[in-house]
């Protein structure tokens, strides 16, 4: 007999699924804002 | 069942998109939660000094509120702090972290004191430092404020182009005073220029600094960064995978100048008309071009004009008198090989520096004209431990005097 595949239509499941991928979006638009708004002005060193 | 199933499986959920949306509100708000005690916390324990891997150099931008939460977690009460600002010279380049001269200058000064170096390489006297001291003017009013300057050499209140960003940081979260009537002028002066207001990004770090405001990411990531994790590469770090550990795994790489760098690449001959240039550059702006008839060297009346100007609005009025300004003599193995004329217009020069602080409202003193040119200089510009010891107990004493006329010594 053919194992079948897992499904997660069970509400709980679906949300459970949903706020996790937010959770991860919302982390990664918090690291973004602090990547993308870094000076890229290169550091150059200057003795005087 | 299988990844690959899995997988399937999930492609196949219908996702809530309300619920992915509540996620992303409590994931992000979340960080801006944890960001905010982040400001708070000191993760640099072992701080000493500011090492490449918590520096630009290295892509890392500290926080106001990160170096505040050193000072917090440093200072015992009842002590006088005493920040050191300044250059790679204060940052005692060349100076192994337990030898540093600002350790030195601790023990010289005891217990009443709270010495801490946030000198950063190649930075004027109104950077780092100089922005958390005036943080923390208000929470710590006994204090001193040092950096040091060459002669001519003034200063923009707002800092560097490289090191502005803690200026600006600390001015849009409200720690500096906005109602400095002789800063503001200054600064009102600097951005009439077009060039400035748009250039080197300028108009992004504000933008940076006001978003951050709001949700604190700077101090969350450079938490993560320093303590558990790094995520930003930069040219100075060491080797392309390491790069990934937390920046507090990489001890401080100073090396010793005199055990750990020949004699001959501190004072390289083939640089040695360079630093002949550089170390004539300290002076030859301050005089005019030549001597006068009688023999004496003419004070070049517009750089000084100048200078006024720009010392006038570096600081607010009230914080110039525990202002301490120390100008760096280069070193005798160059300035003995100058003409016996230009010798002369050197020492001048760091003299009439002095004065022309201390005409402006701050204290200042000069070093270095006498020290050992290989056993207290490391090169051209940077001490030795040794040198730096005999700093320490020069500026120490200059700190206790201070301390004394400001009133810090008082019974209360």
């Amino acid at each position: 007999m053919k194992p079948t595949e897992p499904t997660f239509n069970s509400p709980i499941v679906r949300h459970a699924i949903s706020l996790v991928i937010g959770l991860a979006v919302g982390v990664f638009f918090h690291y973004l804002l602090f990547r993308l708004t870094l000076p890229v002005q290169p550091f150059i060193y200057v003795a005087f | 069942m299988t990844p690959v199933e899995i997988i399937r499986a999930l492609r196949r959920v219908a996702l809530s998109p309300r619920t992915v949306l509540l996620g992303v509100l409590i994931g992000f708000g979340a960080l801006c939660v944890l960001g905010r005690k982040a400001a708070v916390t000191n993760v640099q324990k072992d701080f000493v000094r500011i090492t490449q891997y918590i520096s630009p150099e290295t892509k890392y931008y500290p926080t106001v509120n990160e170096w505040i939460s050193i000072v917090r977690e440093r200072i015992k009460p009842g002590q006088i702090l005493v920040i050191v600002g300044g250059n790679s010279v204060l940052r005692g380049l060349g100076q192994p972290r337990d030898k540093i001269w600002t350790k030195r200058l601790q023990t010289e000064l005891g217990d009443g004191y709270c010495v801490i170096n946030f000198a950063f390489n190649s930075s004027p006297a109104t950077d780092g430092g100089a922005v958390i001291a005036e943080a923390l003017y208000k929470e710590f009013p006994k204090q001193i404020y040092m950096a040091n300057a060459a002669p001519t050499q003034g200063v923009n209140p707002e800092g560097s182009l490289i090191y502005r960003f803690m200026f600006w940081d600390a001015w849009q979260k409200g720690y500096l005073d906005k109602n400095a009537a002789n800063r503001n002028e200054k600064m009102a002066e600097t951005h009439s220029n077009p060039l400035y207001q748009y250039q080197n990004g300028y108009v992004e770090l504000r933008i940076r600094n006001w978003l951050d405001r709001l949700f604190y990411f700077q101090d969350f990531w450079n938490d993560v960064t320093t303590a558990h994790f790094n995520t930003v590469w930069g040219v100075y770090m060491p080797g392309p995978t390491r790069f990934l550990q937390p920046r507090n795994d990489f001890p401080d790489p100073e090396p010793d100048f005199i055990t750990g760098v020949p004699l001959e690449n501190r004072y390289m001959p083939a640089t040695m008309n360079i630093e002949l240039a550089n170390v004539r550059g300290c002076s030859q702006y301050a005089f005019e071009e030549k001597k006068t008839p009688d023999g004496k060297w003419k004070v070049y009346e517009p750089v000084w004009a100048q200078f006024q100007v720009e010392v006038k609005g570096s600081f607010p009025e009230y914080l110039k008198k525990r202002t301490l300004i120390l100008m760096s003599h280069s070193s005798p193995y160059y300035v003995n090989k100058l003409t016996p004329d230009e010798i002369e217009r050197d020492g001048l020069a760091y003299t009439l520096a002095v004065k022309e602080w201390e005409k402006g409202g701050y204290s200042s003193l000069e070093y270095g004209k006498d020290y050992h040119p290989t056993q207290e200089y490391g090169d051209r510009t940077h001490l030795t431990w040794k040198g730096g010891e005999k700093l320490a107990v020069t500026v120490a004493a200059k700190v206790r005097s201070m301390s004394k006329e400001l009133g810090y010594l008082d019974a209360k």
